[in-house]
């Protein structure tokens, strides 16, 4: 600690604070495999048939190099294109929520994230803006990951009235669309 | 040339990548600029110069003096400005390219061996500790370009002797990477299925960075902010890109895709570093030879070397930017490495000798626009076995193991004749000033300029005046 202390004071340029980075392409996948999908047996690397281009991903989205430094997770132009790209796949595989019998590609949802949204479907009827189908979303996604104030700037933003000429599969893209790409969801703290 | 972009317009669509997304594409966007990219190549590992441009007569190997594995005198390279150097034979295949590119000898790295790493910090960010690249500066907003969509892109990013943190805004890609991308995005170029979600998702970013403006995760949150956008535009612009046609090589591909991407005006930098372990082996480089390398490998990776170089800059030369210019007519083409090699090795049997590190001396090479090409300039001492050391050079090469970086005379840019006693870093030219006369050549502002220390009114390191046209 003290030499961090003093390699801080002599304001070497690499001790100063960067930004934080993202998480990482393999944290990033377990969070989607605890919280979204059921992890597919058998498969290694999973979240590779979700996006083009597969192999790049865990290259561009952050990746340890021996173990130990966490390389290309700061982000950029390119990275977001691609973080993008997943996330509104998933986003709208899980609008289909709805429509049980459309046929995809995906994995099948967390029982318990399904439950979640499955409490859209009726949009914008009064049973489906109960607070309590925004709190169970967002503890399906976020896993108390949110700051307070990120939560509540959420349930504001989508319990506007703004939002009620929106389709239930809008809304739940919308809604599941912004949590993935939320700096709670994508950060390291 | 004129840029009919006015300030007006710069505050509509807003500096610092704010407005990106808004900016007119394609004819707009080329209009206001004055095109000029930045093609750089590093020779990971350490490339020893002396079987390039500043080689040594083979009295010196007779003397025991300098291993010298090309086994075959040197001939003379004199350039356009009058100045010379020894060029050795492995050099054959960039003759023809003679007046296409000027050679930059001479040139102090650090007073100790501070291995790999530390000097390739202080090339790509100017101490030997690491901090942010120079290359992403290329890119900053400036009196002629507005910045582009990439910092840049980069081939072989891993090097093995420096930590990746330098590079971290420059991209790697592949020929696979981006062609099934921009076939997805050819579909469906928008981020988001609804313009509202992104809207929401980007506010929200916006909200993390005011949480604690100087704190990590709210730098980190802006970070994401500031991309998103820029992520917008170049979804859209890959989009338009048709990399089906892409060589397999992974050289060519990569100077491709450079050639694409400048001409789309979609990035402005690329980093081409050489690999130790390559599915193609004449494209696989390792310099650092402690150990003995056998006559007949070094021969062929030099000859290899100067092919490669030949490649690029003919690459340049034959493709067309735009219907009046070639590629090597917008950029400037750079050859770097970490620094210089011992003559031999101390304590190790002359006939079998590898060599070590030589921080006091390093080489560069420099092509295209806004380059005085067809020149030599700097030097390095050490000439000929007779050649009496300066002072200065014993004292930090006491064994006499190195060449050594000639004192500059600044004023004049020419090497100076003369016997310093003792050793003064800003009597040389060194690496901070080569990257100063690169981030001048691109209209950096002065304020990212490299400074002889912390202190804000610090003097910056003269940039080579001579080199740019």
């Amino acid at each position: 600690m003290s030499i961090i202390a003093l390699l801080i004071s002599l304001n070497l340029p690499w001790a100063a604070a960067e930004p934080s980075k993202m998480i990482g392409f393999a944290a990033l996948e377990q969070k989607i495999f605890s919280r979204v999908y059921e992890k597919p047996q058998g498969e290694l690397l999973e979240l590779y048939g979700f996006i083009v281009p597969p192999q790049s991903f865990s290259q561009h989205l952050g990746f340890y190099d021996n173990g130990s430094t966490l390389k290309n997770a700061e982000p950029n132009s390119f990275n977001m294109v691609l973080l993008s790209f997943l996330m509104d796949r998933i986003a709208h595989n899980l609008a289909q929520t709805c429509n049980p019998n459309d046929p995809n590609n995906f994995p099948p949802l967390k029982s318990t994230l399904q439950k979640s949204l499955s409490a859209f479907c009726d949009w914008p009827a009064p049973s489906s803006l109960e607070q309590k189908n925004f709190d169970q979303l967002l503890l399906s996604m976020t896993v108390f990951d949110f700051s307070s104030k990120e939560q509540l700037a959420w349930k504001q933003h989508f319990q506007s009235p703004s939002q009620f000429t929106k389709s239930r599969e809008q809304i739940i893209y919308e809604m599941s669309y912004s949590l993935l790409m939320n700096p709670y969801f994508l950060l390291k703290k | 040339m004129t840029y009919p972009l006015k300030r007006r317009d710069l505050l509509k669509y807003g500096i610092a990548g704010i407005g990106l997304p808004f900016l007119p594409l394609r004819s707009g966007w080329s209009q206001i600029q004055d095109d000029h990219f930045l093609y750089m190549l590093h020779l990971d590992s350490a490339a020893d110069f002396t079987y390039l441009f500043d080689a040594r007569p083979l009295e010196m190997t007779k003397n025991n003096l300098q291993v010298n594995y090309m086994e075959e005198e040197p001939t003379l390279w004199t350039g356009l400005n009058g100045q010379s150097c020894w060029a050795s034979t492995a050099t054959a295949p960039l003759h023809a390219y003679k007046n296409d590119f000027s050679i930059v000898n001479g040139v102090f790295v650090h007073p100790n061996d501070i291995g790999h790493t530390g000097p390739t910090d202080i090339l790509f960010s100017g101490s030997q500790f690491g901090g942010p690249s120079f290359l992403p500066l290329i890119n900053t907003l400036n009196a002629k370009n507005l910045p582009t969509t990439l910092d840049g892109i980069k081939l072989n990013g891993r090097m093995l002797f420096s930590v990746d943190r330098h590079q971290s805004s420059l991209i790697e890609l592949s020929g696979s990477d981006v062609s099934s991308l921009i076939a997805a995005l050819k579909i469906n170029p928008q981020l988001s299925l609804y313009p509202d979600s992104l809207a929401f998702v980007l506010q929200r970013m916006q909200e993390g960075v005011l949480l604690n403006p100087q704190g990590q995760w709210s730098q980190g949150s802006g970070q994401l902010h500031q991309q998103l956008q820029k992520a917008s535009q170049l979804a859209r612009e890959l989009s338009h890109l048709d990399f089906s046609q892409l060589d397999t090589q992974a050289q060519r591909q990569f100077l491709q895709i450079f050639s694409k991407i400048s001409e789309a005006r979609m990035g402005r930098v690329a980093l081409e570093v050489t690999a130790f372990f390559a599915g193609d082996p004449s494209e696989q480089f390792f310099f650092d030879d402690h150990g003995f390398p056998g006559a007949s490998e070094t021969r062929d990776k030099y000859q290899r070397l100067s092919q490669k170089i030949a490649n690029t800059l003919e690459f340049f030369k034959t493709t067309a930017f735009d219907s009046q210019r070639s590629l090597l007519d917008v950029t400037t083409f750079v050859v770097t490495t970490e620094f210089g090699r011992t003559m031999r090795q101390q304590g190790v049997d002359f006939a079998t000798s590898g060599t070590d590190h030589n921080p006091l001396c390093n080489s560069y090479l420099f092509a295209g626009k806004g380059i005085r090409t067809g020149c030599v300039f700097g030097a390095s001492d050490f000439q000929s076995s007779q050649e009496t050391l300066s002072g200065a050079h014993l004292q930090l090469d006491k064994d006499q193991l190195c060449l050594m970086a000639k004192p500059f005379d600044f004023t004049n840019e020419l090497p100076l004749d003369v016997l310093p006693e003792v050793f003064n870093e800003d009597h040389y030219l060194n690496v901070n000033s080569i990257v100063n006369t690169l981030l001048r050549l691109f209209s950096v502002p002065e304020e990212h300029h490299r400074r002889k220390s912390t202190a804000v009114n610090s003097p910056l390191y003269p940039y080579l005046r001579s080199l740019l046209k």
